[in-house]
């Protein structure tokens, strides 16, 4: 079997969520993906004081629960996720390591007062997986704001970037992938 | 104008939430200064009160902690009439008066007084707050490259204050404090002292001048400025000398902005130093970035950011 991208819904999430994201990276990325049976929801992680998870707790289990032989291991979640010194996440992951995490929750269009739009919420799940497993094949932040890897501080910054690498990132994954 | 808000406010250790007062839930202080309208926590818990009646209209009965939540009106409605105090007094701006109005504050005429009277004493609040990477720039106030402020106020004084990046970097203060009233400050010395527990810091004056006032509740509650680093958590009242001079050392507007904004990145920096390079992507910094990051030391940042 080919190596895979591992795709593991955490909590309660929409099955045609999964679906569109894991079409969305075999169709960009080429890599193949297959899903995971999902985790619970990660009560451990909950803060009451913010009414949100935290994000490192749950990287955390996902990277002892890492299958082997695989080229990733994404969780996705509807949760809304931080980290200690940032207000919120959209998502995370081992720098040069295979596990990351995403969450739907601030990328759905509704949360921002507009109506339902299911093309715009997958464009910007699909650019923020494939932006975090930029970092698991050690990819860091790129300054060109159109680049998939330029870090979004608000929801503008992933709406306009494109679902692409810059010709300098794309350079660095050749390189990095013909070292691994 | 001297006089503050937080001087109109009875002196308070703790800020009990609204929540809290009306019984709803044990233990929450408030952090927002009662700005209501701008806290999550209030917004969350009007949520599920919302959850709560609809689903008892359904006829279901929510269950457990969460099922027994009802809105902090709803709560003080079943108390008495005399028990049920005007919603200024919980905020802890006046003595106790009751609410005859069932908390419709919209149509309170004491309320619409009140809000009148307070703001003519309150601290003008900015109204134009540039967001800089989500920290707050308010236009009209010129900023001193060690992370304090000046806004000229009438007769011929300035105010002075610690900004927004400075106070959310180094996290909740329990200790602010500036010169007497009648000692000379001088642009660019460390006059004014911090403190979070046992680390103490300097901060530079953006101008020279005498100290006219100062805000004496930062000695005991530093964190008011941390909540209101423009308005109430100003720190002393200056009659500069040499401002015109001073003026041309602080930045302004496009000046200011581009300034934090190269902050921001090199605090970016500062924490990948520490920390690795960030693989976290998303929002804005929090409120307490040196709690939340010890590693990042308290003396560097001091040194880095604070220039002291
Ligand atoms: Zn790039
Ligand atoms: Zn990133």
């Amino acid at each position: 079997m080919s190596k895979c991208v591992f795709i593991c819904p955490i909590g309660i999430i929409a099955s045609d969520i999964i679906d569109r994201l894991m079409a969305c990276v075999e169709e960009r990325c080429g890599i193949n993906c297959e899903i995971y049976p999902p985790m619970e929801t990660p009560r451990y992680a909950y803060d009451d004081r913010r009414f949100q998870y935290d994000s490192k707790m749950i990287l955390k289990q996902m990277i002892k629960q890492c299958p082997p032989h695989n080229l990733g291991f994404m969780g996705v979640t509807a949760l809304d996720l931080f980290v200690p010194i940032l207000k919120y996440v959209y998502g995370l992951s081992q720098l040069d390591g295979r596990c990351s995490l995403i969450s739907t929750y601030r990328l759905d269009p509704a949360l921002y007062g507009e109506p339902p739009d299911s093309d715009l919420l997958m464009s910007r799940i699909g650019k923020t997986a494939i932006h975090e497993l930029g970092h698991s094949f050690g990819l860091t932040h790129c300054r060109n704001p159109r680049c998939i890897m330029f870090a979004s501080t608000k929801i503008e910054h992933t709406d306009f970037k494109q679902p692409t690498l810059c010709s300098t990132c794309l350079e660095v994954l050749k390189w990095k992938i013909k070292m691994m | 104008m001297q006089t503050t808000g937080s001087e109109n406010r009875l002196k308070r250790q703790y800020q009990p939430c609204i929540w809290m007062q009306a019984g709803v839930v044990d233990h929450k202080l408030c952090h927002e200064d009662y700005n209501c309208p701008r806290c999550r926590y209030d917004r969350v818990m009007n949520n599920l009160a919302e959850e709560n009646i609809s689903l008892k209209r359904s006829g279901i009965i929510p269950f457990g902690k969460r099922g027994r939540i009802v809105s902090w009106k709803e709560r003080l409605l079943a108390r008495p009439l005399s028990k049920r105090p005007c919603i200024h007094h919980m905020k802890g701006r006046i003595e106790f008066r009751l609410c005859h109005m069932e908390y419709r504050c919209g149509s309170c005429d004491f309320d619409q007084f009140f809000d009148d009277q307070y703001s003519v004493h309150a601290v003008v609040r900015p109204v134009d707050v540039l967001d800089v990477k989500g920290f707050k720039i308010p236009q009209g106030y010129y900023f001193h490259q060690g992370h304090t402020w000046m806004k000229i106020e009438e007769s011929s004084s300035v105010r002075i204050g610690i900004d927004d990046f400075a106070l959310r970097l180094l996290g909740p203060l329990d200790k602010i404090e500036a010169p007497l009233v009648g000692r000379e400050i001088r642009q660019g010395r460390g006059d004014i002292s911090i403190a979070r527990g046992k680390n103490t810091a300097r901060m530079l004056s953006p101008v020279s001048g005498i100290v006219t006032s100062i805000n004496s509740t930062l000695r005991e509650d530093g964190c008011l400025a941390n909540r209101n680093p423009y308005s109430e958590g100003w720190v002393m009242m200056v009659r500069p000398d040499s401002l015109r001079m001073d003026m041309k050392n602080l930045m302004i507007h496009n000046e200011s902005s581009a300034f934090m904004d190269k902050q921001v990145d090199l605090l970016c920096r500062e924490i990948e130093e520490v920390a690795g390079p960030m693989t976290t992507d998303g929002g804005f910094f929090g409120d307490d970035i040196f709690g939340n990051m010890p590693q990042l030391e308290w003396g560097r940042l001091a040194k880095v950011f604070l220039r002291t």
